[in-house]
């Protein structure tokens, strides 16, 4: 009966791992509508035989051009001084501050709620406030070296845009929504084929409604064809 | 499945053939002590084949090692048989039936490693069937995760490394040890993170808790002295785990967890420590008789050497004479070896 043992182990962990997840499931208290499609579908876990779908985040924290404040750098545990890479032109020499977990309110966008907007960070989720028509969830932050957005557009005007050199800084956001894409059934993802099938994914109308429960947990309640 | 019951079954057999080549060499030995040495290591012979697997030649002795990679072949293919079955049926499930696809078939397989381990002493077969019930774990837990979104978390290291040991630990088996060992120690060098506040998956950059824990399995077999042929098992992850983590620091301080430390001053303290440590692993490999833990030590001490020649001289000599510095070298290490090697004849 020496077996018992990890038999033991795999129960206990399975019920720890489902039990909590499955009650947060029964009460969800946020919910938004994400534009979507097949094209999102894909298997994020590795070793996993679950289909989910991934969604794209807007980096940056809503009311502020650069990203985020030196005080909001220092209350999500990175030092004062990393405020000096914002909108540096050249990435750092040596080691990069690494990411660190935080929490964010996210909402989809007003152009048509293709991608998730981050409207607050916080280092912990009583720190985020919420309401009924976002979600709050654990996400984790940090630098990356990336293009200027609306430097693009301005560039057209240079005299030969065939040897225009993109413009990239350091800039701070969501590198991650923890977890980074969320399960789908068989019917929910058979709804998005068909969708694909008929009608293509540019300028899809299929909605996905993401809820968000007490713990922070996320789930695709529902998808909602066109 | 290395033991003691090998080695001493190994020791009988060079015995008898050392004992037969004196006799043909003429020899002259009293016949009643060799008959009764005989007698004594046919009777401890065969109490040893009724209690495990010994190879008694050296033909046998290929045999097993051919077993060994059966073992780890067969067990990687069983795996991926589950889990190409699990990946066809999935999408045609609902929730109920897919949690049982995932959760009997560890349980399943912790069962039938009891069963097998049960009827066949080698522990070949009941080897192969914790390895696949240790996989099942992980197919579990993955899709478990995923099914309910939940956010990965160290803690799928910490679960599956404890079955994985309770797999070897109550079974006596090699395979599940190395497994559980790998998953344990990420989820101990995952736990940095926690004092850097950083999340579980970003805090494995730094080499120091490799360090600690290279240290650790190397002392393993003194806090559990039991199954005696896990020890070397113990010795050479750690062995493996100290020289990386100290190469690695040494040669660039970047990849230590003090960070705000000069990294001049770093590096040169690691340099030391494996100046010291790459050596007393050769030591430490000749005294015990460990071939693996010899050659690690030779073969870190060797790259350390090298690297920190390349440092050192690389930019102020000509190539030529470079090259001749490190041939050089390599010929006193070869010497210091030898003397080494002949002291140990001598001593033995």
């Amino acid at each position: 009966m020496k077996w018992l043992l990890p038999a033991a182990i795999v129960l206990v962990t399975s019920a720890l791992g489902i039990l909590p997840a499955w009650r947060e499931q029964q009460h969800a208290i946020g919910r938004v509508a994400m534009v979507t499609c097949a094209e999102d579908v894909g298997n994020e876990a590795a070793g996993s035989p679950s289909q989910t779908l991934r969604f794209q985040l807007a980096e940056e924290v809503a009311g502020s051009d650069i990203g985020i404040t030196a005080d909001q750098l220092v209350a999500l545990g990175f030092d004062r001084a990393d405020s000096a890479l914002l909108g540096v032109s050249k990435p750092p020499a040596g080691r990069w501050p690494a990411p660190r977990p935080a929490w964010a309110r996210l909402r989809p966008d007003s152009s048509g709620g293709g991608r998730l907007v981050v409207e607050e960070l916080g280092a912990s989720r009583a720190g985020v406030w919420r309401d009924t028509t976002s979600i709050v969830a654990r996400v984790r932050v940090g630098w990356s070296f990336r293009p200027v957005p609306d430097v693009a557009a301005a560039a057209d005007s240079t005299p030969n845009p065939g040897r225009r050199l993109e413009r990239r800084v350091m800039r701070f956001g969501v590198l991650e929504l923890i977890p980074a894409a969320l399960h789908i059934t068989a019917e929910q993802d058979r709804v998005l084929r068909q969708v694909k099938a008929v009608s293509g994914c540019r300028g899809s109308t299929t909605r996905a409604v993401i809820a968000n429960g007490p713990a922070g947990g996320l789930w695709i309640e529902r998808v909602v064809r066109p | 499945m290395a033991s003691q019951a090998q080695s001493r079954a190994s020791a009988i057999v060079g015995f008898r053939d050392e004992l037969a080549r004196l006799q043909a060499e003429g020899v002259s030995l009293d016949p009643a002590a060799t008959e009764a040495i005989r007698a004594h290591h046919d009777a401890l012979l065969a109490s040893f084949a009724r209690q495990e697997d010994v190879d008694l030649t050296a033909a046998a002795a290929q045999l097993s090692i051919g077993m060994r990679i059966a073992t780890v072949l067969g067990a990687a293919a069983l795996s991926a048989a589950y889990g190409f079955f699990v990946a066809s049926v999935w999408g045609n499930l609902t929730v109920a039936p897919q949690l049982l696809l995932v959760t009997l078939p560890p349980i399943i397989m912790a069962f039938l490693t009891d069963f097998a381990s049960r009827r066949e002493a080698s522990g070949y077969i009941a080897s192969i069937m914790a390895t696949v019930a240790v996989i099942a774990f992980w197919i579990d837990l993955v899709a478990m995760g995923s099914l309910f979104n939940l956010p990965d978390s160290r803690n799928i290291l910490l679960v599956i490394g404890a079955f994985s040991l309770a797999l070897a630990y109550l079974y006596r088996l090699g395979l599940p040890l190395l497994g559980g060992i790998g998953m344990i120690g990420g989820w101990l060098w995952s736990l940095a993170a926690i004092t850097r506040g950083l999340w579980w998956r970003d805090g494995i950059d730094g080499m120091e808790p490799l360090l600690v824990m290279g240290a650790l399995c190397m002392v393993m077999p003194r806090l559990l002295p039991r199954p005696a042929g896990y020890g070397p098992i113990w010795r050479v992850t750690g062995a493996l785990g100290l020289s990386i983590a100290l190469l690695t620091l040494g040669q660039n301080g970047q990849t230590s967890s003090f960070g705000g430390i000069n990294q001049s001053v770093l590096e040169g303290v690691y340099q030391v420590a494996g100046a010291i440590v790459f050596p007393w692993l050769v030591v430490v490999g000749l005294r015990r008789a460990s071939r693996s833990i010899t050659i690690i030590g030779t073969a870190f001490l060797s790259m350390f050497l090298l690297l920190r020649l390349h440092a050192w001289f690389w930019d102020y000599l000509p190539k030529w004479l470079f090259f001749l510095l490190v041939g050089f070298l390599a010929v006193l290490v070869l010497l210091l070896l030898r003397q080494l090697r002949s002291r140990k004849v001598l001593r033995t």
